[in-house]
């Protein structure tokens, strides 16, 4: 199944002239058709990565890597997405300091969810050292 | 995929700015508010729904 970019392209278009067309008149519904215009090139993505994280999944499985890395990395690409997106939205809505403070939020939640890895590398480091 | 949404979304702003447009030459102001709030709610809850699939769809791929 290919990803159908060309569908993905035109709505981008499309909306990017309904949102030019309304931004003189009323600019919440340009906002709007511009955020809608996001989600639903968002969810083409998602319907498409599906799959593939399923088989990314099996694949470091096979490797031998533990499951809780692999979930500890998903875990974090979904954060960077929703954040990333809800950042976006809200510098195109002309507030950039809501949109830092989303992006600040995200970084702050990938490093929670990745503290217990620098935990294990430490405990590996200081086993190699023999402390 | 769901592209009438922005279609939908497109059509109501276009309507909605053309009723503003008439209420306030008419002279009737506040009822051309109205109309603006009440085009904007429903477009809002349009998008919510939207927003609602794909927040869940994340959580369900991403196991947030």
């Amino acid at each position: 199944m290919t990803m159908n970019i060309v569908a993905i392209a035109g709505i981008a278009i499309v909306a990017a002239v309904f949102a030019a067309v309304l931004k003189r008149r009323n600019q919440e519904y340009s906002i709007i058709i511009s955020i809608a215009a996001g989600i639903v090139i968002l969810v083409e993505i998602l319907s498409n990565i599906a799959p593939a994280v399923k088989q990314i999944n099996t694949l470091l499985t096979a490797a031998g890597l533990s499951s809780e890395y692999t979930v500890i990395l998903l875990k974090a690409l979904g954060v960077c997405v929703l954040a990333q997106f809800a950042a976006d939205s809200c510098r195109d809505a002309g507030e950039s300091a809501l949109a830092s403070k989303v992006e600040l939020a995200g970084k702050i939640a990938i490093l929670v969810l990745s503290l217990p890895l620098f935990e294990k590398i430490a405990g590996t480091a200081a086993g190699l050292i023999g402390v | 995929m769901d592209v009438d949404l922005i279609f939908k979304i497109a059509a109501i702003g276009i309507i909605v700015a053309v009723l503003n447009q008439l209420l306030v030459r008419s002279g009737r102001e506040d009822q051309a508010m109205m109309t603006n709030l009440a085009g904007l709610i429903v477009v809002l809850m349009m998008i919510i729904q939207q927003i609602d699939t794909l927040f869940k769809s994340i959580k369900s791929i991403f196991g947030l």
